[in-house]
């Protein structure tokens, strides 16, 4: 039986710096109640986070934390997860970091299938800068670098995760944040990448997708006859916008090999394990044989 | 009850220039309210306001959610203030409207809190601050 871990364990004493009313606070603490449920210690697990608002919670948890540049933590979280394995590895950012700057990594590890579960606060906005439209925000929102109204369709990341082979794909709603902590539990639980894009009102910049604009079009798929293996149905969900907005798990399988799974070289242990192993024992021939398996 | 003299009572207290803002207050805070409160005791506030601002308290899940906390409430309210929309009001890379909504918000809320105090009993008012979130609870009663 799992102990429950107490959710404080993950509190920091950093002061922090997002908006009154942000809903970065909800992914916060849906993140740590998630962790706690499952009895995962902040030794245990690794956050790592791009730039923008939301990139900025690893500091406000007591929790091995990884800030990378712009749009990287997905390769940063696959180089760590590989480097040791046993660790849980967590990725927190904002739709602009995954989905815009980061685009490519995030279509990668859809398709490479790396046991770490990503988080991204999909606010439709670039927060942190003020208030640009980005990749996620709807054809004909106004902002001071749209004035006139966004030209470009939205970026559509259930779809496009889903097409780029995703094992798990789930959408949640920071106003929620219990059900929010339910799928990121899943999700870290979930062996192989893991995307859970959390609607989330940007409440100084964004004044279209509120709290009460979701509250009106969110529904939850728990609550239907829905099959998250159904790949096809996933396709259709995947592209239900506007007037109702689908919660939970839109898809998941559990029928193919993680990244780390099919990495010859993990096959004698991690490479963390063994460069502790090394460090107390030394044989530089050791250090060159585990260098070459990643070659 | 009257619905418009709900309004000019928030109004008033809020120094608020036009009832609309008044009134897109006071259906945050309902709104809010109605994501938060269990249900006897929404049913309880209902009762006691006009038609037109019960149903602000209309719910769709059966449950209250848990982890709704005052974070999250302060949301629905900062969500009304004027924001810099289009417009880039940023000094410095500063936003003063961000800086500052919170507090504002808080401000603004007491002013819909102050009003409903007045059309419920001191034993209904203990009720809502016992399942409101702590902070949210603190600023009703200092209302």
């Amino acid at each position: 039986m799992v102990t429950r871990l107490d959710p404080k364990l993950f509190d920091a004493t950093s002061e922090i710096t997002w908006c009154a009313g942000c809903g970065d606070f909800a992914i916060l603490k849906a993140l740590k109640l998630a962790l706690a449920d499952l009895s995962i210690e902040p030794h245990q697990a690794l956050v790592v986070s791009g730039i923008g608002c939301g990139s900025k919670l690893p500091d406000y948890m007591t929790i091995n934390g990884f800030m990378t540049i712009h749009g990287r933590p997905l390769p940063v979280a696959t180089a760590a997860k590989l480097a040791n394995p046993d660790l849980h590895v967590v990725v927190v950012n904002g739709d602009g970091d995954s989905y815009g700057i980061g685009g490519n990594h995030f279509v990668q590890s859809c398709r490479r299938n790396p046991n770490i579960t990503q988080i991204v606060e999909n606010n439709q906005i670039y927060g942190l800068t003020k208030g640009q439209y980005s990749p996620t925000s709807d054809k004909g929102f106004v902002t001071t670098t749209s004035p006139d109204g966004a030209i470009e369709l939205a970026f559509n990341p259930m779809s496009v995760a889903l097409a780029a082979g995703a094992t798990f794909i789930a959408r949640a709603f920071a106003g929620e944040p219990k059900h929010l902590a339910q799928l990121i539990g899943e999700g870290i639980q979930h062996r192989g990448y893991a995307l859970i894009d959390v609607l989330q009102p940007c409440v100084t910049f964004n004044r279209i997708n509120t709290y009460d604009w979701y509250r009106k079009r969110i529904y939850h798929l728990e609550e239907e006859a829905y099959d998250p293996t159904d790949r096809e149905a996933a396709w259709q969900k995947a592209h239900e916008w506007e007037e109702r907005i689908p919660l939970g798990v839109l898809y998941r399988t559990d029928e193919l090999p993680t990244y780390e799974d099919q990495v010859p070289t993990l096959a004698d242990g991690s490479p963390v394990s063994r460069i502790i192993e090394l460090s107390r024992n030394p044989r530089p021939q050791q250090y060159e044989s585990l260098k070459e398996g990643f070659l | 009850m009257d619905y418009t003299q709900l309004l000019a009572e928030v109004q008033e207290d809020g120094s608020f220039p036009g009832r609309e803002e008044a009134e897109a207050l006071v259906v945050s805070v309902l709104m809010a309210m109605a994501e938060v409160l269990p249900g006897p005791q929404l049913d309880a506030l209902a009762s006691q306001l006009p038609p037109e601002a019960t149903v602000y308290l209309r719910r769709t899940r059966s449950q209250p959610d848990p982890l709704f906390d005052s974070h999250l409430f302060l949301g629905w309210v900062v969500s009304t203030l004027d924001a810099t929309g289009a417009r880039d009001k940023t000094v410095g890379g500063l936003d003063l409207t961000a800086a500052y909504s919170g507090e504002e918000a808080i401000r603004r809320m007491r002013c819909v809190f102050s009003a409903l105090k007045r059309r419920l009993e001191p034993a209904q008012q203990r009720e809502l601050v016992a399942v409101l979130p702590e902070e949210v609870g603190g600023w009703f009663l200092e209302a």
